[in-house]
């Protein structure tokens, strides 16, 4: 009981402070900017009233499943050459990428690859994903190869001697392990946009996914051991848009999600992508600039070189951010468990996973939304000249970035609403999630109480981090 | 030796706790609520043996 008073007491105390403390925020400059009516952290509160404003209006109008099982709508069929021909399209522009690599200039800016791969196709087939649907699987450069060879073996009646089952308690790891390697590669190494190293890893990669293809077989590897496959295909179960063979389906938005299989390293894989992205925000921001230098220094007093000691600390950092996106959620989880009887924590951790599909794409286009408007229009004159040795292919060279397309203010509101709408669709899939799990309505409301601290938490720490950005630029 | 971060740590020290202050308002709440529940229950428990 006294446990409880204190809990409860600290509560309203902190909130107290929080109430009294904002004027310090503004007079540190941290958070205030010109441009804006209003302090961010204004914006932080008023995105959470809107998450408890649905939150209520869920509990009273959502009374039935409507997610779950919804359905689609047959629209058209692909004609038969569009797959190979995607698949084409990918290989080329992975083969331009590559010989960009190995063979342009070393300035990563002028060179095609570290664009491609950091903006383009990291941050470009997350939004076209969601917009459109699975279009990475279409485009997937090795998955072509790998379909391309098959097709040519089995015309020969060759199958490939190493064929094997794929383990089923692997699950999803190799992809969580792909993401948080990725993510390792863009955040905290220090040599990632060098076009002579990234070509090799890139080469490396595509080997690697190959040789699993030729082991597991390329369906069964794509759709859990790939790392990008799994990535864009979680984003790609926002689209109202599904391709199933060469049928396309509408389907009501979200819907999707609710279908996304529970296999082990599922939820770990949302925890890596959505804790990255945090690192990234975290990384530009105040937090990371005081406890940076001191986890360096120590690293620094064990022996480790310039770069060792910044990538050390940076493992740190990420590491770190993933654990605290995985424990935010496991509370919330531990949480939801107190109501009801029968559910084991691990168990809703599952069932649950997929609310953290909307926040992933909320986190992603809030934090990279302005690194596509700006680094995106790259693309321009890379694809004149994608070696950066003057060639002009097309007569696009000389276009340069406009920094004018879209104002600080604009981006600000996109990164607010993507927060915002990510996670009121987060709060809608745990509700439509709970209809299901819980007999009783007041249950499934009571089981959300505290998914809502959750996405209240995940809204607040997004909006905090892009404004620490923002202060800091 | 690694020096406690207290460099820049004014900044996020005060400006975490303001926009978490929504985490921390619901958290509490919440947690009311749910003991006056079960507060409510155990004696509707007691009443009825």
């Amino acid at each position: 009981m006294k446990r409880r008073r204190a809990a409860a007491a600290v509560a309203l105390v902190t909130v107290a402070a929080a109430g009294i403390w904002p004027a310090a925020a503004l007079a540190h400059g941290l958070v205030g900017r010109a441009d804006l009516p209003i302090p961010p952290y204004l914006f932080g509160w008023a995105a959470s009233i809107v998450l408890v404003v649905s939150f209520i209006a869920l509990a009273a109008l959502w009374k039935q499943p409507r997610l779950e099982d919804a359905r689609e709508r047959r629209i058209f069929d692909m004609p038969r050459m569009v797959d190979p021909l995607c698949g084409l399209i990918g290989v080329a522009l992975f083969g331009i990428a590559i010989y960009a690599g190995l063979d342009g200039t070393k300035e990563s800016n002028q060179n095609l690859l570290p664009n491609l791969v950091y903006v383009h196709f990291w941050v470009g087939f997350v939004l076209a994903s969601v917009i459109l649907g699975d279009v990475f699987r279409v485009f997937n450069p090795w998955r072509a190869i790998a379909r391309a060879v098959g097709w040519v073996s089995g015309r020969l009646g060759i199958r490939s001697p190493l064929r094997r089952e794929y383990p089923e308690k692997l699950g999803r790891w190799p992809a969580v392990a792909g993401i948080l390697g990725f993510a390792w590669l863009e955040l905290v190494y220090t040599q990632k946009a060098n076009p002579r190293i990234l070509v090799w890893i890139s080469i490396g990669y595509a080997v690697v996914q190959l040789a699993a293809m030729a082991v597991y077989g390329v369906e069964r590897w794509t759709q859990d051991g790939d790392a990008f496959s799994v990535y864009f295909n979680l984003f790609s179960r926002i689209s109202v848009f599904v391709k199933r063979g060469r049928t396309v389906y509408l389907r009501p938005l979200l819907s999707g999600v609710t279908d996304m299989p529970l296999k082990p390293g599922s939820v770990a894989l949302l925890c890596a992508a959505i804790g990255s992205t945090t690192f990234d925000g975290a990384s530009n921001g105040p937090l990371w600039a005081s406890l940076n230098p001191d986890l360096q220094s120590f690293f620094k007093t064990l022996g480790a070189s310039a770069n060792v000691k910044i990538e050390l600390a940076g493992t740190v950092g990420l590491a770190a951010c993933v654990a605290a996106v995985g424990l935010f959620y496991h509370l919330g989880v531990r949480g939801m468990r107190t109501v009801g009887r029968g559910h084991t924590t691990r168990e809703l951790a599952r069932r649950f996973a997929h609310t953290l599909v909307p926040i992933m794409f909320a986190y992603a286009l809030a934090h990279y939304f302005s690194l596509l408007i700006y680094q995106g229009q790259a693309a321009g004159y890379l694809a004149s000249n994608p070696l950066g040795n003057g060639s002009n292919l097309f007569g696009t060279a000389h276009w340069g970035i406009n920094y004018g397309v879209i104002s600080g203010a604009g981006i600000w509101y996109v990164q607010v609403g993507a927060l915002i709408a990510g996670h009121v669709s987060g709060l809608t899939l745990a509700h439509d999630r709970a209809l299901t799990v819980y007999q009783r309505l007041r249950d499934a409301t009571r089981s959300q109480y505290w998914m809502l601290v959750v996405m209240v938490g995940f809204t607040s720490l997004g909006l905090w981090l892009l404004s620490a950005v923002r202060g800091a630029g | 030796m690694m020096t406690p971060p207290i460099a820049h740590f004014g900044h996020w020290y005060i400006s975490l706790p303001v926009f978490m202050g929504p985490v921390v308002a619901l958290f509490g709440y919440i947690y009311l609520q749910e003991w006056r529940n079960k507060r409510r229950d155990r004696k509707k428990s007691k009443k009825g043996a």
